[in-house]
This record gives C-alpha cells, structure tokens and sequence, in this order.
C-alpha cells in the first residue's frame, strides 16, 4: 500500500501543482487594483476653479463622509454621470468635491452654469499630477472618503444609477 | 536646384518630428539617474495599453507616470520606493516582472517543482 502511494506521489503531486498553476494564469490580471482604498488621502493642494484665487487642501475632505469626484468637461461619461451626483447632493446631502483633470476651466465653469454644481469645491487638476497622486487612469473617477479622512470606496467608470442604488446609496447610508 | 529644394522640403517635413521628439525627454544631470529612469520606465507597465512598457507608450497617462517617476527619481527616492508608490496607486500588475511575494510564489517555483516531480517520476520508472 505505502509502495504504491510512493508511486505515485509524483504524478499527483504534478496534478496538483498544474491545477494551481491554472488557478493562476486564469486570475483576471488586467484589472487594476487601487491600494489606495483603506488608506489616508494622499496630500494636495489646489487652486479653487470658482474662484480662482482661493486654493484647497485635502484637509477639507474630513470630519464627515466626503465624495471626491475626477471629472472634465471633455470626459463624455463625466457629462453623463452628472445628473446622478446633482441627485446624491440634494437628496444625500453629501458634500461632493470636484477635482478638475486637465480641462479649460472657462469651459467648467461654464458647464457647471449650465448644467448646475452638485460640488461644495473644486479643485484644479491641470497638469493631471494630483490624479496620478490617486492612481487614477480613467475618467471619470470618484472616491468616497470617511470621517477620518480615509479612503473607503474607489469607483471608476460614470455613477450609473444602478451603481448608486447598489454601492454608493447604501455606503453613505451607512456612513452618514 | 531640384536637390536644394528636395533638401529644404525633407529639412522641413522632419522638423516638427524633431520638435516632437525633444517635447518628452527628461534631463538628468547624472547619467546614472537617466539609466535609472530608463530601466524603471521600461518595466513599468502603461495603465492604458497594457501590453506597452510606459517608456513605449504615447497614452497620455504614460506622460504623467513618467514625469511622475521623472520627480520621484528627482526627490531622491529608490527605485523600489518608486514601485511601491505605483503598486499602491495602480496595483501589482503595474509591474511587468512580477515580484516575488505570497501571490506569485508558486508561479515562480512552479517550473523547479515540476522538474522535481519530473525527475522523480523518470527514476522511478527507469528502475
């Protein structure tokens, strides 16, 4: 009996060694995972896009649960989702902030006029370096931070409202 | 005079290719840092095309990693302070050559298991 499990040790060993090998190269490796969630929000300093004298640190996003939304007006899907985060403002209650990637800031403000501002404050992004600061890659991008200024909730891709009735409603619910 | 004027039309038609091409350089003063620059950014993976290196890559997010790295090399930081800050922002995949850790173990000891098991099998049966 022992004689015959030596035999064949090897052939099952090699068995098992190849399900694990599958197990791995059949992982979906294209996704790329933001560490940053359960982690402090990286520092910056912006200039404010309203007013354009004013600037902001990441200290505003603290002290209640916080939205950072990554939007340009040259982003289709950040036009699309803005009706959603208009929603979550008025509805929520939810003070959201904007970060403002590598746009014509005549352009946002227009665009805010016309299309209303859900954000309690935006920030300038015109070099895109505060972005790469969040690992972002994909507009739009949006980032629910909590009380203590950490980084819970990382979501790219426009706010759909299937999105909003599943993640984000129940995660500010929760946090509120 | 056809010459000077084909001369003045091929001058003309690769400068702004050479503009171009000076509008993405970043300047060390040491050379050690611009092949430090050089081997990060060929191992790093570009976000966006991601089977292009970053070094490769005209994605525009590729411009910003690499004057990200471009700053951090600046600031003094080491080549795996300069991973690791991209690992947390983008993950492990961000990296082409994947590092040795609990998540890829196997991976690399695979191919020194199989040739064990291999070479155990074909004593076995030669005997």
């Amino acid at each position: 009996m022992f004689k015959t499990c030596q035999r064949y040790l090897p052939f099952v060993l090699l068995f098992i060694l190849f399900i694990f090998l599958y197990q791995q190269l059949s992982a979906p490796a294209t996704t790329l995972h933001n560490s940053l969630v359960g982690r402090k929000v990286p520092a910056f300093v912006v200039q404010d896009l309203q007013t354009k004298t004013d600037s902001w640190t990441h200290h505003e996003l603290k002290n209640r649960l916080t939205l950072l939304n990554i939007w340009a007006t040259w982003c289709t899907s950040c036009v699309h989702e803005h009706a959603q985060l208009l929603r979550l403002a008025e509805d929520y209650h939810v003070p959201i902030y904007g970060l403002n990637y590598k746009d014509d800031a005549d352009k946002a403000r227009m665009f805010l006029k016309e299309h209303g501002n859900p954000y309690q404050r935006i920030g300038v992004d015109a070099a895109g370096e505060i972005a790469i600061d969040f690992g972002v890659y994909a507009l739009p991008e949006t980032f629910v931070i909590d009380a203590n200024g950490y980084i819970i909730y990382h979501h790219i891709g426009a706010l759909t409202q299937d999105v909003m009735q599943t993640v984000f409603i129940p995660l500010i619910k929760n946090n509120l | 005079m056809n010459k000077i004027i084909f001369s003045l039309l091929l001058i003309a038609w690769c400068l702004p290719l050479t503009i171009f091409a000076g509008k993405d350089l970043y300047v060390f003063a040491d050379a050690k840092l611009t092949h430090r620059f050089a081997h990060l950014t060929q191992n790093i993976r570009c976000v966006v095309c991601q089977n292009q290196n970053l070094a490769d890559s005209n994605a525009p997010v590729a411009n910003d990693l690499r004057a990200k790295i471009y700053q951090l090399i600046l600031k003094d930081y080491s080549d795996a302070e300069i991973e690791n800050f991209l690992v947390e922002r983008y993950g492990k995949f961000i990296l082409l050559k994947p590092q040795f850790d609990k998540t890829t173990y196997l991976l690399w000891l695979f191919p020194l298991f199989a040739c064990g098991a291999l070479a155990c099998l074909i004593l076995r049966l030669s005997r």
